[in-house]
C-alpha cells in the first residue's frame, strides 16, 4: 500500500475519532510544463508540481474541508482537526443539518484513454520541436507574429471516504495552441487553433502540428480578408466548438445544482418543461467523447455518467454532487470537482456538447441554405438568464448551402431558450474538445480543464454582427 | 525545522549539484475561508508549504515550483530544474541574483489573531447580519465570503542572503441581488482582523440595493467631470501604472513612459508613490520577491516621472541597483518589476462628499466597476462599467444611474486631476483616496 493510502486512512480513522458523522479525503499530486513560443524563441518556461491532501468532514450537520501541502502525520492530524474546526464555526451559519445524500458506487462505463507517449517518458527538448514544426511552418506561411503555448498536465489522485469507498486515477491533458496574427496593406488578420486532448503526445501524430499551424494561419488570412455584411437575423451554422461553448457557458451553469438549489437559476423547477426543439439535445458526460477531458470520477468518488441536460427539446437533468442531490433530493450525477486539493468539490461540468442529429455536415449546410457559418470561439459573455454574446474564432458566409467567402469579426448573439427553440437539424458526427489553455472558472476555482463541443447545428436564426 | 535552515539546506544541495549560483523562495501560507451563498456554506481552512527555485548556469536561468517541501524530493527536483536550466537559451543579460543588504524599514502590521481566528465568533457575527439582510423584501440573493491568511516568506540565494518577512490580511466580499436588476457590490482589506468593518460590507452592500431600487439610465450621454470613491480609483490607476512604470516594459520598448524620466506626465499636484514602508498597506513587506530591501519613492512627484521600477534583473542590465520591486504573485511565479503599494497624496483634506459638492455636471463613481482588467495598459484606453454611480449636478447627488459606462485615458487622466482628497483606503494595490477628475466620457 503506498505512503498515500496510509496518509488518507489514517486523516479518515482521526475524523471518526474526533466525531465526524462521514468524511472523504483526496490525494493529489499533478505535474504541469507549459512552454510559450513568440516566433521561434521561447519566453516562457513553466515547470511546477503540485502535491498536498484535502478532507470534507460532516460534523453535527455542518460540512468543514481543510487541506495541507505538507503530508506527514502530524500535518494530516492538524488537516483533520482543522476540518472539524470550520465544520464547528460552519454549524452556526446553516439552517438545517445537511449531509450527503446515499450512493451505492458504481463502475466508470466509459472511455479509458490509453497513453502511448506519456508526457513524463518525452524528454523536454522534443515536446520543443514538435511545437518548433507548426512554428516554422507559419514563419514559411509570413505571418506577422505567431505565438506558441505547449501545455502538459498530468498526475495522480488517489480518493477515500469513510463509507469504505476508494477511487484512484492519472488525469492527463496535453495540447498545443498557435495564435497567428498576419498583416497586408494595412489590415489585421487572427485566429487561431487549438488541439488539446487526454491523450499522451500521441495526439501530435494524429494531428500534426502543421496541420494545426495551417488551420490558424489560414484562418488569419480567411479574417484578413473578411468582408462586412450588413448586421441582422441570419440563419447560422455552429461549427462543434462554437456550438459547444454555447452548451456550456449560457445553458450548462444554468443547470449546475448549487445554483439550481439556491433557486439563483432561470431552470429552477422546469423539469420536463419542453424549451427546445426536437432536433435540441444536450449531453454532460465524465467521458472525453473524442478530444474531451477524461474525468472518470468526480471529487466525492461517484462515478461519472453522461447525463440528458436537454434530450429532444425536454429539460432532463441538472448536475448534481452528493450534497446538492441531498438538497433537492435527487441522484448525484458525478459533477463534484475541485481545482486542485485547497479546495472543496463544488458542482462543476466535465464535457459539455450538444447531442448528435441525424445529418451529414454537408446537410446541415444544405438546411441552412444562406446564412453565417462560425467556427470556434473569440471569447465573450454571458448573464444568469441566459442572455449571450459570443465571437467567432472564424467565419464565412454560406450561400446555396456552400461556404463562399470569410467574414470579418462575427458576433453572434441571443437568448439561450430562443437558441434552443431555433436548432433545425444537426450533424451525426460530434467532436468534443478541450483544452490546456484556460477552462472554467467558478468560485475563485480557475482554470478548471472542460471539455465543449457538439455536431455541425443548423439554426433557423439568430442575431448576428459582423464587421465588429 | 525552520524555513531558514530548510531554504539554507537547498541552496546548498543546489551547490553541490553544479548550479553557478540558486535562489530559494519559500512561502509558508496558513488560511481560512468562510463563504456563504444564500444556504449553501463553505468553511475551510489549510496550510501551505510551496517553494519556487531559480537556478543558473553560466548565462543559462531557469525555474520550478513546487507545493510540498519533503527533503527527500529535493534531489530529484534541482534534477529536473538542472534540465530546464541546460534546455534554456544563454540570456546575455543575466548577471546573477540579489546581494543581501539589511532590511530599511520594520515592515506592515502583524495581527496574531488572523494565525489562529475566532472563526466561531466571525461565523455569528456573519449569521446576524445575513439573516437580517436576508429578510428584507428588497433582497433577492446575497453571497458573502471572508478570507484570512497568515503567509511567512524566507529568501535564501548562494550570495549568502537570507531574509524573513511575514504578513497577515483579512478580506471580506460581498455581493447582494435586489429586486429591480440590482446588483450591489463591497469589499475590506486589511492587515488587522477588523471584524466589525469586515462584516460591516454586507450591510453598505444591502444599503446600495435599497438605493438603487429605483435608479434611472442617463438621459444621454456626456463628457465631464467625476468624483472617483477611494476604493474604485485603483480600477482607474493600478493597471496603468504596474504595466507603465515596469524598467523591464520600458527597457523592451513597451511603456508609454519609455524615454519619460524627469518629464512632466502629469499635472503639477499629483504625486504618486510606492510606498511599501506604510505598516497597514496591505501587501507591504520588508523585502521584495528577490530579497531586496523595500522602501518609499516617488514614482511621479510634483508631475514629475522619478523613477522606474527594478527587479536585480533589469537594474543590472542598466548598470543599476534594483529599486526592491521584484515582485512574484506567488511562489509559483519569478518576479518582475511591479509596484509594491501605490499612494496617491492628498492636496486637500476632504472627503469623497465633500469633493462631489465642488461638482457641477458629473457623476459620482461610488461603486462596483467592471472592466478593469480589459483596459488597453499600453495605450491607456479604459471602458468601464459601473453599477453604483450617481448623476451629479450642483454639488447634489441627483439620482442613481442604472449601470454607466466611463471611458477615458490614463495618461489623459494624469493631467486632468482636479483635486485629491484625504479619506485613504486600503485597496487590493495599495492606498488611495478620492479624487476629482475631469475628462471622462459617460455613457
Amino acid at each position: 500500500m503506498s505512503d498515500e493510502f496510509h496518509l488518507l486512512e489514517r486523516a479518515l480513522n482521526k475524523a471518526e475519532e474526533y466525531g465526524a458523522d462521514f468524511a472523504e479525503v483526496r490525494f493529489e499530486e499533478e505535474n504541469r510544463l507549459y512552454i510559450r513560443f513568440e516566433r521561434e524563441e521561447i519566453k516562457s518556461l513553466d515547470v511546477g508540481s503540485d502535491v498536498g491532501i484535502g478532507i470534507v468532514v460532516y460534523y453535527k450537520g455542518a460540512r468543514g474541508y481543510s487541506y495541507t501541502s505538507k503530508l506527514d502525520e502530524n500535518s494530516i492530524d492538524e488537516m483533520v482537526r482543522d476540518a472539524i474546526k470550520v465544520a464547528k464555526a460552519a454549524s452556526s451559519l446553516i439552517k438545517e443539518k445537511i449531509e450527503p445524500i446515499e450512493y451505492k458506487p458504481e463502475e466508470y462505463k466509459g472511455f479509458i484513454p490509453t497513453i502511448k507517449k506519456h508526457p513524463k517518458d518525452v524528454d523536454l527538448s522534443e515536446k520543443i520541436e514538435i511545437a518548433k514544426i507548426g512554428i516554422k511552418h507559419a514563419l514559411d506561411r509570413g505571418v506577422a507574429s505567431f505565438v506558441t503555448y505547449y501545455g502538459e498536465r498530468w498526475g495522480r489522485k488517489v480518493f477515500l471516504n469513510s463509507e469504505g469507498l476508494k477511487r484512484e486515477w492519472n488525469p492527463i491533458i496535453v495540447g498545443l495552441v498557435y495564435y497567428a496574427v498576419v498583416r497586408r496593406n494595412g489590415n489585421v488578420g487572427r485566429s487561431y487553433e487549438n488541439v488539446s486532448a487526454s491523450r499522451g503526445l500521441e495526439l501530435f501524430d494524429e494531428r500534426s502540428p502543421e496541420s494545426i499551424s495551417e488551420k490558424a494561419v489560414k484562418g488569419a488570412f480567411d479574417n484578413l480578408e473578411g468582408k462586412v455584411t450588413k448586421s441582422g437575423e441570419y440563419p447560422l451554422v455552429a461549427n462543434p466548438d462554437f456550438a459547444g461553448l454555447i452548451a456550456h457557458e449560457s445553458f450548462g451553469h444554468l443547470t449546475e445544482g448549487d445554483y439550481v438549489a439556491t433557486k439563483s437559476s432561470i431552470l429552477y423547477g422546469r423539469l420536463g418543461e419542453k424549451l427546445g426543439s426536437d432536433e435540441a439535445s444536450i449531453l454532460e458526460s465524465g467521458d472525453p467523447v473524442n478530444y474531451g477531458y477524461w474525468v472518470p470520477y468526480d471529487d466525492e468518488g461517484v462515478a461519472t455518467k453522461t447525463v440528458y441536460l436537454v434530450e429532444k427539446g425536454y429539460l432532463k437533468n441538472y448536475l448534481h454532487s452528493r450534497f446538492t442531490a441531498k438538497m433537492m433530493n435527487m441522484t448525484p450525477t458525478g459533477n463534484a470537482r475541485a481545482i486542485n486539493y485547497r479546495f472543496p468539490p463544488i458542482v462543476r461540468m466535465r464535457n459539455t456538447y450538444f447531442g448528435p442529429g441525424d445529418m451529414t455536415k454537408e446537410e446541415v449546410f444544405e438546411v441552412v441554405k444562406r446564412g453565417v457559418y462560425a467556427e470556434g470561439s473569440m471569447g465573450g459573455q454571458t448573464n444568469d438568464i441566459g442572455v449571450f454574446t459570443f465571437g467567432a474564432n472564424r467565419a464565412y458566409w454560406i450561400e446555396d448551402g456552400e461556404i463562399k467567402y470569410p467574414l470579418k469579426a462575427v458576433t453572434v448573439r441571443g437568448n439561450i431558450l430562443d437558441f434552443l427553440k431555433n436548432i433545425i437539424g444537426a450533424s451525426k458526427e460530434v467532436y468534443v474538445r478541450t483544452s490546456i489553455r484556460g477552462g472554467c472558472g467558478k468560485a475563485m476555482q480557475a482554470p478548471l480543464p472542460v471539455g465543449l463541443g457538439g455536431p455541425y447545428l443548423a439554426v433557423k436564426k439568430a442575431l448576428i454582427s459582423v464587421g465588429g | 525545522m525552520s524555513l531558514e535552515i530548510v531554504a539554507e539546506e537547498i541552496v546548498k544541495k543546489g551547490e553541490a549539484k553544479g548550479f553557478d549560483e540558486i535562489e530559494v523562495y519559500l512561502v509558508r501560507e496558513r488560511s481560512s475561508l468562510i463563504q456563504i451563498i444564500e444556504s449553501l456554506v463553505t468553511a475551510k481552512t489549510g496550510k501551505e508549504l510551496g517553494v519556487g527555485i531559480r537556478a543558473s548556469i553560466g548565462k543559462k536561468v531557469g525555474f520550478i515550483s513546487v507545493s510540498t517541501l519533503d527533503l527527500k524530493r529535493i534531489d530529484s527536483i534541482l534534477e529536473h530544474l538542472k534540465s530546464i536550466v541546460l534546455s534554456r537559451p544563454e540570456d546575455k543579460d543575466f548577471n546573477g541574483f540579489a546581494d543581501p543588504k539589511s532590511a530599511k524599514h520594520l515592515g506592515g502590521l502583524i495581527d496574531e489573531s488572523i494565525s489562529d481566528p475566532p472563526l466561531d465568533e466571525i461565523a455569528k457575527e456573519i449569521k446576524v447580519s445575513f439573516e437580517t439582510i436576508r429578510k428584507l423584501d428588497y433582497v433577492v440573493k446575497v453571497e458573502y465570503h471572508i478570507t484570512l491568511a497568515d503567509m511567512e516568506v524566507v529568501i535564501a540565494n548562494s550570495r549568502n542572503l537570507l531574509t524573513k518577512d511575514r504578513m497577515t490580511y483579512a478580506i471580506a466580499f460581498s455581493e447582494i441581488k435586489g429586486k429591480n436588476e440590482t446588483l450591489a457590490m463591497d469589499y475590506h482589506a486589511s492587515r488587522n482582523l477588523e471584524i466589525e468593518k469586515l462584516i460591516g460590507v454586507l450591510n453598505k452592500s444591502a444599503e446600495t440595493v435599497k438605493e438603487f431600487l429605483d435608479a434611472k439610465k442617463l438621459t444621454e450621454p456626456f463628457e465631464g467631470a467625476a468624483v472617483i470613491a477611494n476604493k474604485e480609483v485603483p480600477n482607474f490607476f493600478q493597471n496603468f501604472i504596474d504595466y507603465n512604470f515596469s524598467a523591464l516594459n520600458i527597457q523592451e520598448n513597451r511603456s508609454k513612459f519609455v524615454g519619460k524620466l524627469n518629464e512632466k506626465v502629469a499635472e503639477d499636484r499629483v504625486t504618486i508613490l510606492d510606498n511599501p514602508e506604510n505598516p497597514n498597506a496591505l501587501l507591504s513587506l520588508k523585502y521584495d520577491g528577490e530579497g531586496v530591501p523595500t522602501y518609499k519613492k516617488a514614482l511621479i512627484e510634483n508631475g514629475v516621472l522619478k523613477t522606474y521600477l527594478y527587479d536585480v534583473y533589469s537594474a543590472r542590465r542598466e548598470g543599476k541597483e534594483s529599486t526592491g520591486n521584484g515582485v512574484r504573485m506567488n511562489y509559483k511565479s519569478q518576479p518582475t518589476p511591479s509596484p509594491l503599494s501605490v499612494e496617491i497624496l492628498p492636496t486637500s483634506n476632504k472627503n469623497a462628499s465633500e469633493l462631489v459638492s465642488e461638482l457641477d455636471k458629473g457623476v459620482f463613481i461610488k461603486g462596483f466597476i467592471m472592466g478593469s482588467h480589459m483596459s488597453d495598459v499600453i495605450n491607456g484606453v479604459f471602458s468601464l462599467t459601473s453599477l453604483e454611480s450617481y448623476y451629479v449636478e450642483n454639488g447634489e447627488l441627483k439620482y442613481p444611474i442604472k449601470s454607466v459606462t466611463i471611458t477615458g485615458n490614463f495618461f489623459d487622466l494624469l493631467n486632468n486631476i482636479i483635486e485629491i482628497g484625504n479619506d485613504t483606503e486600503i485597496t487590493f494595490g495599495g492606498v488611495y483616496p478620492s479624487i476629482l477628475v475631469k475628462g471622462l466620457k459617460f455613457i
